[in-house]
């Protein structure tokens, strides 16, 4: 009888916390998102924002007619194929393996990659199907805007790149000499995470992650790794490390902290 | 009694917090780079690059020199008013086609030649004391080093025999071998005591950046000092490179060869016309005779002898003929 009653309140609790938190969950990020650069909505605060729509989510997510690449994604992807950093001499050697972006890097080139229209959503907001919102500042992000990115990723840090043992003590025979930094993983509750990617180094896929249990995925590094697309009051939506930006030298901030999550230490 | 032990803790911890700091490299240093890897590196950095802010030496000279953006000048070393030198390593022409991971010399003599700052630094391992610590290199023989050992090393990175090496420029390895019969004591120290050397040079070793100025000068070879390769009268000034290690008294009291005062002072030789000032292959005392002035005599020779303690000359110089002619004790 017992048994039966504390089986029966735990359903309860479970219902409770899931409710809570598909209750929660949506909140947080439209409090978060609203004051960002990411509400693209009218009541956006930045420059990029549609010329009547005012639905926020409805840019990256739609609970209906999603594409494959990760649910409830709305955007439309890009079929770009992009310039990675692999194709600069001494890192072919640990990138060997890298394909295009893929998963969360994916959806956020569909926009920061300059070539599919800001508003073209695979399912518009109320009944019907696929369309594109109109933007005041025209249909793409341009190379002057801030977030722009492109499609020559040369200079950027990698993404999708699989994270796993293999590339760790690759990277840390320091076989290129002295002065590289060296790779680690991010400590266990650090905000710099690795996300899930299908890339592989050395045959290899990244790290088996099975968090939360049943959501089994291997590990490497996204664009999400540092950036979270919600997160709102930081530099550049980075997760960790904003540091005081330093009008003498014009960079927007220290953010030695979010490197030192992976790279500590030199080659010596 | 505990206040004080607790006051000595703290001030020896400190101490050990400033000492941690004093060993860290120059750019980790965030008492010095208190940008930190923003300093220098931006998640989205320019197009091939490992995510640089802006392409080297731009990128350098935002803290190395006072930048044509007008960003204050920070370090000490005012790299960028050198590098506006008449001589100079070309970096700002050449440095973007530096590749990260590259291996030098480049491998065929149709590649163009090329310096970066990269090429002599290490940025994340650059020391204030130890400014090129962490370059890669070559020793005298050719043998790859990770990290070069002197600043000599690194030289002969693009100044040994290169494939692409201009026919003018010198192989430098060559003219410091050990084996020569005489040489500036860049390799090892050298076998000649000579009676001219400032106090304390005698036995020494020197380094490449004693006469040169790798960033840039006024003077041509990119000289630390004056040095006058052509023949004209003799002053402090124009030979003020040799004479900031060979008394310029001594030279011309005739101390370390007998006939210095009348070929310097009274017929405006230059140190050149006889020595070679990286080394000499045959001759002692470091003497390798300017092709421009110096001509092979009646004998058809043009040559220097040392018999015993006495030297002397086979050559024609300014239509002065030098038989066999005895022109001192050694």
């Amino acid at each position: 009888m017992n048994r039966q009653v504390s089986r029966e309140r735990i359903m309860w609790i479970r219902a409770l916390a899931l409710t809570g938190f598909l209750l929660f969950v949506p909140g947080v990020c439209r409090a978060g998102i609203v004051t960002t650069k990411h509400n693209l909505s009218l009541t956006g605060p930045g420059s990029i924002k549609a010329t009547i729509e005012q639905e926020i989510c409805v840019f990256c997510h739609t609970p209906h007619g999603a594409t494959t690449e990760l649910p409830l994604w709305n955007h439309q992807l890009s079929t770009q194929v992009y310039t990675l950093p692999s194709t600069l001499a001494g890192w072919p050697k640990l990138l060997t393996t890298v394909q295009k972006p893929d998963k969360a890097s994916r959806l956020c080139l569909s926009c920061h990659d300059g070539t599919v229209a800001i508003g073209l959503l695979v399912n518009m907001p109320g009944p019907g199907s696929g369309g594109k919102i109109t933007m005041q500042t025209g249909d793409f992000m341009i190379a002057t805007d801030y977030g722009y990115i492109g499609t020559d990723l040369s200079g950027s840090h990698p993404v999708s790149i699989a994270v796993n043992d293999q590339l760790i003590a690759d990277k840390n025979a320091c076989t290129t000499g002295p002065g590289a930094y060296l790779l680690q993983y991010p400590p266990d509750g650090d905000p710099v995470k690795l996300k899930p990617t299908d890339n592989k180094y050395g045959g290899n896929p990244g790290r088996s992650v099975v968090t939360p249990p049943g959501f089994a995925y291997n590990e490497g590094v996204q664009c999400t790794s540092c950036h979270d697309p919600h997160l709102a009051g930081v530099v550049d939506f980075l997760v960790k490390g904003t540091g005081t930006a330093d009008p003498t030298k014009g960079h927007p901030g220290n953010v030695s902290a979010l490197c030192d999550s992976c790279h500590q230490g030199v080659c010596p | 009694m505990k206040r004080k032990i607790f006051l000595a803790v703290f001030v020896l911890s400190q101490l050990f917090v400033l000492k941690a700091y004093s060993e860290l490299a120059s750019h980790n240093d965030k008492f010095k780079v208190n940008n930190g890897c923003s300093a220098c590196h931006s998640g989205h950095g320019k197009k091939r690059t490992p995510m640089l802010r802006n392409t080297v030496p731009v990128l350098c000279y935002a803290c190395h020199g006072a930048n044509p953006e007008g960003a204050l000048t920070l370090a000490s070393q005012d790299v960028y008013f050198a590098m506006r030198k008449r001589y100079r390593h070309p970096v700002d022409e050449t440095a973007r086609r530096h590749k990260t991971g590259e291996t030098l010399p480049e491998k065929s003599p149709a590649d163009p030649r090329h310096v970066s700052c990269l090429d002599c630094h290490s940025p994340h391992i650059s020391e204030k004391n130890d400014p090129t610590r962490g370059a890669s290199g070559y020793t005298i023989s050719g043998m790859k080093q990770m990290e070069a050992q002197k600043i000599s090393d690194i030289c002969y990175k693009c100044h040994a025999e290169n494939p692409n090496k201009p026919f003018a420029s010198p192989d430098t390895s060559l003219d410091f071998n050990p084996v020569n019969a005489s040489y500036h004591p860049i390799e090892r120290a050298s076998k000649e005591r000579s009676v001219s050397l400032v106090s304390g040079a005698a036995g020494a070793k020197i380094g490449c950046t004693d006469c040169h100025v790798p960033h840039g000068s006024d003077y041509e070879y990119m000289l630390r000092y004056n040095y006058r390769k052509e023949d004209g009268a003799e002053s402090l000034s124009a030979y003020e490179l040799c004479y900031s290690c060979h008394k310029r008294d001594s030279i011309l009291a005739d101390q370390s060869f007998r006939q210095h005062r009348r070929h310097i002072v009274f017929e405006g030789v230059s140190c050149k016309t006889c020595h070679n000032a990286h080394g000499s292959r045959n001759n002692s005392r470091l003497i390798e005779f300017n092709p421009a002035v110096v001509k092979p005599g009646k004998t058809g020779m043009m040559r220097y002898m040392k018999t015993g303690r006495e030297v002397s000359c086979f050559l024609n110089c300014h239509s002065a003929e030098h038989t066999g002619v005895s022109v001192g004790k050694k």
